[in-house]
């Protein structure tokens, strides 16, 4: 007998358009990508909509309406939300009565995806409640439990989190911080915020796993699946499988069956016993055991589980610098579109494009890229930051 | 007089050019055209020859016939961060062998080559026909290695090169005194050609309504070590601390470019060093009428024909002392290319006094204006009726 709670991520970046110098200084829009381009912002939203956001939706409301007991959480941020309004209004109609059932929970973040949490509190509050205020709008509902972008965690993010009146966080279950200890344990961090940690093991099966086709049981079966969670966990246990929601037909396409597991496995999960449950109740029915702390970022990213995926080699780094560097001058002009343009280069999509590290998460780098290389990433973001830069001290 | 007829073998040629080496064959053969020469050039292509002979007519009538070969070969070894993959030994030998077949067809007087990628040819055909050899040095690999680890092969060749042309001529002194010192070439065996301009970029012929409030510094050329990219970068840095809101621009590609990257963001310059990668036509003529001071680093650069562009658009030009074009700009500033701490202060004070600047863009101006393909071609067709007269003789 054990209890699962089941969160999904929603994001989309606005990706900018390409820019070349000429575009500098002359009031160009950066993010108002062309139609024609594989990468263009509408188009992936499209693509993205035909392949996962649809099909697991409607999945997904059709478990909710066959098994009363069955329950998720959602995080869904304002630059996805901002997109699928304008290029996907029926994904958006039935995000919305997906989460009218009421057994939806949505999480709190920053609603433009961004780092700010290691660079400015400032903007990191505004960020978050810009989302809270959005979350409430559009759904109708209150986040309690907040996660950070890329659920990148550090002792005073928790600490800010909690000032916030958050009831938790959700963090990665690393194994450079457990060494050894569970995951499906409710942690603390040294301020005493509640932590969820991701079971990554059994996430990333599903998320990165699933259809590799060296595994040793191949193809996984939702029997098999379930049996390992219902088999190695018990009294006390919540087994959080945190993933992207576009696991499910994008990263995993929907011939390897992705679709058909997570069907047959929430019906046989809750058939032998077991229970979801959301993330606030996972919270107030347990006690924090362990503390839980890093002051070093954690992430859920890459082997590393670090933050070098964003910021791992000088051009991520100086391009970080160099946009919140800019905070001031920005808001002394006190033009919003320059203020909104700034916060939507915050996104950490940008940076992560800018990612020379090699190796299997290389690749899963390239796959996502709009660019041919991290190098073309840098010199059109850098474009725009000389843009930005003038605008803001113009 | 009767014409002389020229059978040139080139390695690159607008529009498909990477470097400058195209843009002087160019003004090369179409100004011994319109002097009256009869030119047959020949070049590699890698494409697939559908139809190797091309009409061409310059801008003033003439007409000359360009053959392509087709061949793998293809300049600025290792380009890209790419090494040559193919065997470039068989494929040069191989490029001989096909040009020599081409050119059983076509009579002509002597044969004219231009750099190492084209010596091996020359000198086979030389041999097997006894007409001489005219080598055009437009680089040596001193120059593109900026003295640091020359390929042997490619200065092999060179030697060979040399060694047997029976006239060399240099894009400038500093070239011919390269090949004195460096690799003992006889004096008289080399003639000095300064390369010409036709470029005249019309003000207000392109909208320069860009990067507005700042000052521009601009870097044209190949992002390799030759052509002294990190010192711009250096420059750079200096000038940022006095002036942060100046643009510097490089315009080329190159196997530097991810080193130039990583290390601009390193000197923490995002945001103000920015790469616009190979520009051409309309492009290239907005950079350079936006710009407020071209640089041109090099380590050695025989010539340097973009800074004869730059000066040509009305700019401010300074050059490193080790380069061929100062020859032809006396009013250009020349520094030393390893001093950024000199160059900073001359920047400096070019976007300060933009009166300065001003002044010191007409003056160049001026003198690009009187360096000419013209000029150029009259003196390498002088040399050329000098050669067959000797060698007649």
């Amino acid at each position: 007998m054990a209890d699962v709670s089941l969160y999904f991520h929603i994001h989309q970046p606005f990706r900018l358009k390409p820019l070349n110098i000429f575009d500098i200084g002359v009031g160009t829009d950066y993010f108002d990508v062309d139609e024609m381009l594989d990468f263009s912002n509408s188009r992936v939203i499209r693509k993205i909509t035909e392949k996962s956001y649809l099909p697991m939706l409607s999945l997904l409301l059709e478990l909710l309406k066959r098994e009363k007991d069955f329950c998720f959480a959602l995080s869904i941020t304002g630059v996805v939300i901002e997109q699928l309004k304008q290029h996907s209004p029926e994904v958006f109609e039935l995000l919305k009565k997906v989460i009218a059932t009421g057994r939806v929970e949505v999480v709190a973040e920053t609603y433009y995806h961004s780092l700010a949490s290691l660079y400015s509190p400032t903007e990191f509050l505004f960020q978050v409640s810009k989302h809270r205020r959005l979350v409430e709008d559009e759904f109708g509902i209150t986040p309690n439990v907040f996660r950070n972008t890329e659920l990148i965690y550090t002792d005073h993010i928790a600490e800010l989190v909690k000032e916030m009146g958050y009831i938790g966080m959700l963090a990665e279950g690393a194994d450079k911080i457990l060494r050894g200890k569970s995951p499906t344990r409710l942690y603390k961090s040294p301020d005493g915020l509640p932590l969820l940690l991701k079971h990554f093991k059994l996430s990333d099966d599903i998320a990165f796993r699933f259809s590799e086709s060296h595994r040793s049981n191949m193809p996984l079966t939702a029997d098999t699946y379930s049996h390992w969670i219902s088999n190695s966990y018990g009294h006390g246990d919540v087994v959080n499988l945190f993933m992207d929601f576009e696991t499910f037909g994008e990263h995993q396409w929907a011939d390897t069956g992705i679709f058909e597991f997570f069907r047959h496995f929430v019906h046989k999960f809750i058939e032998t016993g077991n229970s979801f449950i959301s993330l606030s109740d996972s919270i107030r029915s347990r006690t924090p055991e362990h503390v839980f702390a890093s002051e070093e970022p954690v992430s859920w990213a890459d082997v590393d589980r670090d933050i070098t995926a964003w910021r791992g080699n000088s051009l991520q780094e100086d391009v970080l610098n160099k946009i919140y560097a800019l905070e001031k001058k920005i808001f002394s002009k006190g033009d919003e579109s320059l203020i909104e343009d700034w916060r939507k280069m915050q996104t950490s999509d940008h940076f992560y494009y800018m990612c020379t590290k090699w190796s299997n998460d290389g690749d899963v780098h390239a796959y996502f890229s709009p660019y041919g290389s991290p190098f073309m990433a840098y010199s059109n973001y850098n474009n725009a930051l000389a843009d930005l830069r003038l605008r803001a001290e113009e | 007089m009767a014409k002389t007829r020229i059978l040139m073998i080139g390695w690159e040629y607008p529009p498909h050019n990477s470097g400058g080496l195209g843009v002087a064959c160019q003004g090369i053969v179409e100004n011994l055209v319109d002097q009256g020469e009869e030119v047959v050039l020949v070049l590699p292509t890698p494409d697939e020859v559908m139809n190797p002979e091309d009409l061409r007519t310059t801008p003033r009538g003439g007409r000359y016939k360009i053959l392509y070969i087709h061949s793998p070969l293809r300049p600025y070894v290792g380009k890209d961060g790419d090494e040559y993959c193919g065997d470039l030994m068989r494929d040069v030998e191989l490029f001989s062998k096909k040009v020599a077949l081409a050119a059983k067809s076509e009579s002509y007087d002597l044969i004219h080559v231009h750099d190492w990628l084209t010596v091996p040819t020359g000198v086979a055909l030389k041999e097997k026909t006894g007409k001489p050899l005219v080598m055009h040095v437009h680089s040596t690999e001193y120059d593109r290695t900026a003295a640091g680890f020359p390929n042997s092969m490619v200065g092999e060749i060179e030697r060979r090169g040399f060694e047997k042309a029976d006239l060399i001529i240099t894009v400038s002194k500093y070239t011919k005194q390269v090949l004195v010192d460096r690799f003992k070439v006889p004096e008289e065996k080399i003639t000095v050609v300064h390369n010409g301009n036709d470029y005249s970029p019309q003000p207000g012929s392109v909208s320069i309504e860009f990067l507005k409030n700042s000052p521009v510094v601009i870097f044209v050329g190949r992002l390799t070590i030759q052509k002294g990219p990190e010192y711009f970068l250096d420059l750079a840095r200096r000038v940022l601390e006095k002036r942060p809101e100046t643009i510097f621009v490089f315009a080329g590609n190159g196997d530097m470019y991810q080193h130039l990257l990583m290390t601009s963001a390193y000197l923490s310059l995002s945001g103000s060093v920015l790469f616009a990668g190979f520009l051409r036509d309309a492009a290239k003529d907005r950079l350079y009428q936006r710009a407020d001071v071209f640089v041109m680093p090099s380590v050695s650069e025989p010539f340097g024909i973009v800074a004869l562009e730059a000066a040509a658009a009305g700019k401010p030009v300074i050059v490193s002392k080790t380069s061929g074009v100062a020859e032809v700009l006396p009013s250009a500033i020349k520094l030393d290319f390893w001093d950024s701490e000199l160059m900073s202060k001359s920047v400096l004070s070019l976007i300060n006094k933009s009166d300065h600047g001003r002044d010191l863009g007409e003056k160049v101006m001026k003198e690009a204006g009187a360096v000419t393909w013209d000029k150029a071609a009259a003196k390498i067709k002088d040399s050329y009726r000098q050669l067959l007269l000797n060698n007649n003789g």
